[in-house]
């Protein structure tokens, strides 16, 4: 090899590594931190002398986090279904059937997906007190599903659009009513599509900060961002015990990450590359 | 097995209008041929007639009866599609017996069916296999498995051969032909090669730019192209087509050259222009100009081993004519033709129909 | 075939309602509010018309958190453009591991930004944080550097965190738009005798840009409308320099009770944010038809 070359491959994987430790850095510094007992903290060192676990003990055991956890589970999982069931049936209805209003409902979609939401937490917050549904879980699922439709309606349709129009077809010949069809041959088909949308609406919801803090005060109903942002303390900021709660939060997204990373991917270009 | 008729059907797409009033009759147990060119409409055309899209305009009627608000599985129509739509998350077996298991045949008679029907097209080996595992030919075998079994009314195919390699082509064709004659079932056929119209037909129509231009045997139209569009679509080497005068005795092709016709024939034509049409086959070459009408120029020989294509100048324009194998003339060189005045077919030039 | 029509319209009407009632009629009541003076506290609810619109216009921590917003926005944006784009073309050829380092990549935009704010935010810290302690450590400065609570840093920390965050999120969209390139195109400019940049410049560039208007078009909003990370960082401080319009509206309205004047500052905002995709819609439309 010459040395121009070895240079270059070199230089390549000492990029590689900086790009690594630029995006994984942070979060593994985290993870050291979770577990560096509260009297080193002071003295910063690239690993503690006696690694401990009792920031984790603490959130659990100190803290309602485990309560905190379970609600953003069922937050973000119901949040998906119904965005996945709604959207899916609208998506097919706007790939494969003929009727008025498609660009309609496709640019509101788009508006409101490019709404602050800020912009109408007032309202909606004063309705939500009115119905009494504030501090439950159920506010949250409504806004999640409403603000994560437009994401699913463009890619789920666009998910819908690639599967072959014969088949469609084809299967209406064989004796399937529209719905038949969908259900029985573009829904298997679309399996992946609606896999990353399932992945990508969930994160969403795991992550949603603004509508989580303004509809959401005990921890009866709080959801895992506002735990976090909100994280209590007497006199000086737990940082391990924050730093443990970080990690137990990121660690099954990063799970989905590796598991899933070729889904993710598609979705997300499903919508923006293809035009 | 059904006679399907289409009265004034008109489709158009936005703007766009692909089909402008066609009125045709299939009758019960024929294949029938629409074959043009791509962008004529004819696999809208297939799409009405299945249902899976609606006419702007027309009726469409099987047996007597309209169809218009039938939904497609209700018509009873089954489709051969070119890319095949086999459903790819099922096996051979299961795409076959799918329409059965949509009518909710059952178990048993399902099992049978599939059976026999995979039997008839040698599918038996395969029906544990997903399509992504087929060849193209056994693919196209397994969609027509799917359409066979459900003992339709109607048969529609959508261009189903052209996805296959040449010599499997031919094959096809006949195992289709065969198959017609087996289930002499109504078989309407789509396609953009007039090869395969000609060969498989027993009646066709020719479409161009969402009009019929010609409806026939392939023999009628072979031998009496109705326009100038037919005369050049139908048939390969296409038609030779030469502008011309006509004055008196004849037509004058080139400069100074008169081609005879009878006074019957010319007294037909309208107006002095007039566009003569020859085929190939008709145009007869020598290898001496001398004892021939006229001489010319030949410029390329083609061999297709039976016979050859040759190309040759005369008064300035380029002819295409069939010559039997033992044709020895070179480019480059002179050669003699004949024209039989009787197998010459002449064309109005402005509207471009036929005169006879 | 009318049917198909009608039940067209059963399958969308769920999505319908949900974005009407959800989305549509709040938007709708927030125009209305903002026409409203309306203090529950003192139990005030009368209509103003413009009145608040006038005060918006001459607010100065209107124009301030205007002016940190597109601050924010500029150089967020082209930030993570630039890094997102250098990490697609690095990512572009196969090697070993590279399943990996994309999953590393994907993960800073996966993990909620809550999060993200405070990892980075331990990582600010001034007494405990591993930045100063490096650079300490290391001679670069002499004391710490109050990273959150210095004007000038404040800002640029949390531009930081927007972009570790949201560049992978260009580099994935980049990525597949880098492998809709043929590579015969490659191995042609390669022979007509295009060096790297020539490549870059003729090749690569002009098959990206619609996808980077789309990129841009979605991270400009985003950046725009940013919340999150500079709640939980700095609150908007210190002293009002990384408030931005979502944190200056959000404070109106839940601070200070305005629900009347939180609304306006809200339609203020959409009108900012319609403008800025009428521009990206403009630029598009252009890059379709060929411009």
């Amino acid at each position: 090899m010459t040395t121009g070359r070895l240079l270059r491959q070199i230089g390549f994987s000492l990029l590689l590594l900086a790009t690594a430790l630029f995006f994984f850095g942070p979060v593994l510094w985290e993870g050291i931190t979770s577990i560096t007992p509260d009297a080193e903290m002071v003295a910063v060192r690239l690993f503690p002398r006696n690694p401990t676990l009792e920031h984790y003990q603490s959130i659990f055991v100190g803290q309602p986090f485990f309560r905190i956890i379970l609600n953003s589970l069922v937050v973000a999982s119901m949040t998906t279904l119904f965005s996945l069931a709604i959207g899916g049936l609208a998506a097919f209805a706007l790939a494969r059937l003929h009727f008025k209003g498609k660009r309609i409902l496709l640019g509101g979609a788009l508006a409101v997906s490019m709404f602050p939401p800020v912009a109408i937490i007032s309202p909606l917050y004063l309705i939500v007190r009115a119905l009494g549904l504030r501090d439950t879980g159920w506010a949250l699922i409504v806004t999640h599903t409403t603000f994560s439709l437009p994401l699913s309606l463009w890619i789920l349709t666009r998910f819908f659009e690639e599967i072959p129009v014969e088949l469609y077809w084809a299967a209406q010949i064989d004796g399937c009513t529209p719905l038949q069809a969908f259900t029985r041959i573009i829904l298997p088909l679309a399996a992946p599509g609606l896999a990353a949308v399932a992945i990508l609406v969930f994160l969403f919801s795991w992550g949603e900060f603004l509508f989580a803090l303004t509809f959401t005060t005990t921890e009866a109903s709080r959801t895992i961002p506002v735990g976090i942002a909100l994280f209590p303390g007497l006199h000086e900021i737990p940082y391990g015990d924050i730093a443990a709660a970080s990690i137990v939060v990121t660690l099954p997204v990063i799970l989905l990450v590796l598991l899933f990373q070729r889904r993710i991917i598609a979705g997300l270009t499903a919508g923006a590359v293809k035009g | 097995m059904a006679e399907v008729r289409l009265r004034g059907i008109t489709k158009r797409f936005g703007e766009k209008e692909i089909l402008r009033g066609i009125d045709l009759t299939i009758e019960e147990g024929v294949f029938f041929t629409l074959v043009g060119p791509s962008g004529c409409g004819k696999s809208t055309l297939l799409n009405l007639i299945a249902g899976l899209e609606s006419p702007t305009s027309g009726e469409i009627l099987f047996d007597g009866k309209s169809v218009n608000d039938l939904a497609p599985k209700e018509r009873d129509v089954a489709v051969v599609f070119q890319s095949y739509a086999l459903y790819p998350h099922m096996t051979v077996y299961e795409n076959i017996a799918f329409p059965l298991r949509m009518r909710k045949t059952a178990r048993a008679d399902i099992d049978r069916r599939v059976r026999e029907t995979s039997d008839l097209l040698g599918l038996a080996p395969l029906l544990a296999q997903r399509p992504a595992a087929l060849s193209g030919g056994q693919r196209q075998r397994v969609a027509l498995g799917r359409a066979i079994v459900r003992q339709p009314r109607l048969f529609l195919f959508d261009e189903p051969l052209s996805n296959l390699d040449a010599r499997l082509r031919i094959e096809m064709r006949s195992e289709l032909k065969r198959l017609h004659r087996r289930l002499q079932a109504t078989m309407i056929y789509v396609t953009h090669d007039q090869a395969e119209a000609m060969t498989l037909s027993d009646r066709m129509a020719v479409l161009h730019q969402g009009t019929i231009q010609q409806e026939g045997t392939p023999k009628e139209i072979y031998a009496k192209p109705a326009n100038l569009f037919v005369a050049e679509f139908i048939g390969s080497p296409p038609m030779n087509l030469l502008p011309g005068r006509r004055v008196a005795g004849g037509i004058e092709l080139v400069r100074g050259d008169l081609f005879r016709l009878a006074e019957e024939r010319l007294a037909a034509v309208p107006s002095e222009e007039i566009i003569l049409g020859i085929r190939p086959e008709d145009l007869h070459l020598s290898r001496w100009p001398q004892g021939a009408e006229r001489t010319v120029e030949v410029v390329l020989i083609e061999s297709i081993g039976a016979e050859l294509w040759v190309e040759f100048i005369w008064g300035g324009r380029t002819l295409r004519a069939i010559a039997p194998a033992d044709f020895d003339g070179t480019p480059g060189e002179e050669a003699g033709l004949t024209i039989d005045p009787n197998r010459v077919h002449l064309f109005d030039s402005k509207k471009g129909n036929r005169i006879e | 075939m009318r049917s198909s029509a009608r039940l067209g319209y059963a399958l969308i009407s769920p999505a319908v309602l949900l974005l009407t009632a959800v989305a549509l009629i709040p938007i709708a009541a927030a125009l209305y509010l903002s026409f409203q003076k309306r203090l529950p506290i003192f139990q005030i609810v009368r209509f103003v018309g413009l009145e608040n619109y006038r005060f918006l216009a001459i607010d100065p921590r209107f124009w301030n958190s205007l002016g940190n917003t597109l601050y924010f926005t500029l150089l967020a944006v082209t930030l993570e453009l630039a890094l997102g784009l250098g990490v697609a073309l690095l990512l572009d050829r196969a090697f070993p591991g590279r399943g990996w380092i994309r999953a590393i990549v994907l993960l800073p935009w996966a993990i909620p930004t809550v999060v993200s704010s405070r990892i980075w935010e331990w990582l600010y810290n001034v007494e405990f944080g591993l930045f100063n302690s490096l650079l300490t450590e290391g001679g670069v400065t002499h004391g710490p550097i109050n990273w959150l609570g210095d004007p000038f840093w404040a800002m640029h920390a949390a531009i930081l965190i927007d972009v570790w965050k949201s560049a992978p999120f260009v580099t994935i969209l980049l990525t597949a738009a880098l492998q809709t390139i043929p590579r015969e195109l490659y191995l042609a400019a390669r022979v007509d005798g295009a060096g790297r940049w020539g490549i870059f410049y003729h090749i690569v560039l002009p098959a990206l840009r619609p996808v980077i208007l789309v990129v841009l078009l979605f991270r400009t909003l985003d950046a725009f409308r940013v919340f999150d990370a500079i709640y939980v960082l700095t609150g908007g401080g210190p002293g009002n320099t990384t408030e931005t319009l979502s944190i200056y509206t959000y404070k109106v309205l839940f601070q200070t009770l305005q629900f009347g004047y939180g609304a306006t500052l809200a339609v203020a905002m959409f009108f900012c944010v319609v403008a800025i995709s009428l521009i990206y819609f403009g630029l598009l439309g252009r890059e379709r038809r060929g411009a």
